[in-house]
């Protein structure tokens, strides 16, 4: 069974011990893929994506659980801690691939995505590029977010606001959410 | 045996840049399989899996590309329903368009993945030109998207976008495109 794990994963440039893929997972882009110890990507209904370009760096730390309809897509870095869960339909990306503003066939600079150790992602939510997201951070599902969120913190709704899930935490600071 | 064909051929082509054209000559011969019964334009591109239920009368306009993915796209068009689709449209995988009376979409148009796009009888949903819908964003009935305008990521829009505007949450809210910050929530 893990070996079956290991050959779908034959793209990735480094996988980890006791890695279990159930179902698809759809590994594109020439870039390194670094998948640590004791992960599970759940693909048995919908494939998981692990995509990264040439030159492009996605990370996915020990003990991570990624669930059916995740996407990873890295054009320069992406980085998951040890211990994330990202639910159904959730989905990581570095760069917008398309300006707001402006012509938009001209892929925007992309900007390096981290997740600390312990974050949790619900299903549909959507981390944008330069998004850092620290230690035990939770995001509720469909919440979009690209930006620092502090240790411990609870973000849901879209536009985001910020819940306290740790009451050691509550004098923490919360992050500035635009309205 | 044909579509293994396909596939074999369409995932070579992807790597190998000396079959390139053979790839888009195969994502050309899978629109005319994939859209079998529609009215279709020149150089219509089906890369991945199209799922089509067609029970009313869809119009692909030139030159539009249903990327492929790890899901498939889904087109539902139900009896009397119209689909429009203009010249130039890009689908991304895991697009949904749920037709059952009229939704007409503009010229170069872009969807994201997982996007859903889906009108009720009565509630057409008309798309204007250059609009760029962000991945995983839902347009409801009744709506009516002005010109060049976007709809962020997880979007949920159940009210008309002026032109030139920025549809962002859930429900969507409008602000202007300049005001958007590069690092902002947006898709």
């Amino acid at each position: 069974m893990r070996a079956l794990s290991r050959l779908k994963l034959w793209r990735c440039a480094k996988v980890g011990a006791r890695v279990e893929v159930r179902g698809h997972v759809y590994v594109i882009g020439g870039g390194l893929i670094e998948v640590g110890d004791d992960v599970l990507l759940d693909g048995h209904l919908v494939p998981v994506e692990l995509h990264a370009e040439p030159g492009a760096v996605l990370v996915i730390g020990h003990g991570c659980v990624l669930e059916g309809g995740v996407s990873l897509e890295a054009q320069e870095r992406v980085e998951l801690g040890p211990g994330c869960r990202l639910r159904a339909f959730s989905k990581v990306m570095d760069n917008h691939f398309h300006p707001v503003v402006g012509a938009r066939h001209v892929r925007p600079p992309s900007k390096p995505v981290k997740l600390e150790a312990g974050v949790e992602l619900g299903e549909r939510a959507i981390v944008l590029p330069g998004a850092w997201l620290e230690t035990n951070v939770r995001i509720g599902p469909g919440v979009v977010i690209g930006r620092h969120v502090k240790a411990g913190v609870s973000l849901v709704g879209s536009p985001p606001h910020a819940e306290l899930h740790d009451a050691s935490l509550r004098d923490a600071s919360v992050p500035e959410v635009r309205p | 045996m044909m579509v293994a064909l396909m596939e074999l051929v369409d995932w070579v082509g992807l790597h190998v840049p000396a079959l390139r054209r053979a790839r888009t000559a195969v994502a050309m011969a899978r629109s005319h399989l994939a859209l079998a019964g529609c009215e279709v334009g020149k150089r219509v591109l089906v890369h991945g899996t199209l799922q089509l239920e067609r029970h009313g009368r869809v119009v692909v306009g030139d030159r539009c590309v249903f990327v492929a993915g790890p899901f498939p796209t889904a087109v539902h068009v139900g009896r009397g329903g119209t689909l429009e689709v203009g010249p130039r449209c890009y689908f991304n995988y895991g697009a949904q368009l749920e037709v059952h009376d009229s939704v007409r979409l503009g010229e170069r148009c872009m969807f994201g993945s997982y996007v859903r796009v889906t009108d009720a009888p009565g509630a057409p949903v008309v798309v204007g030109n250059d609009v760029w819908v962000a991945h995983g964003a839902v347009i409801n009935a009744g709506v009516t998207i002005g010109d060049g305008a976007v709809i962020s990521a997880g979007s949920v829009v159940s009210q008309d976008v002026p032109a030139g505007m920025l549809a962002m949450g859930n429900p969507a809210r409008l602000m202007s495109q300049q005001l958007s910050s590069p690092g902002g929530d947006h898709g």
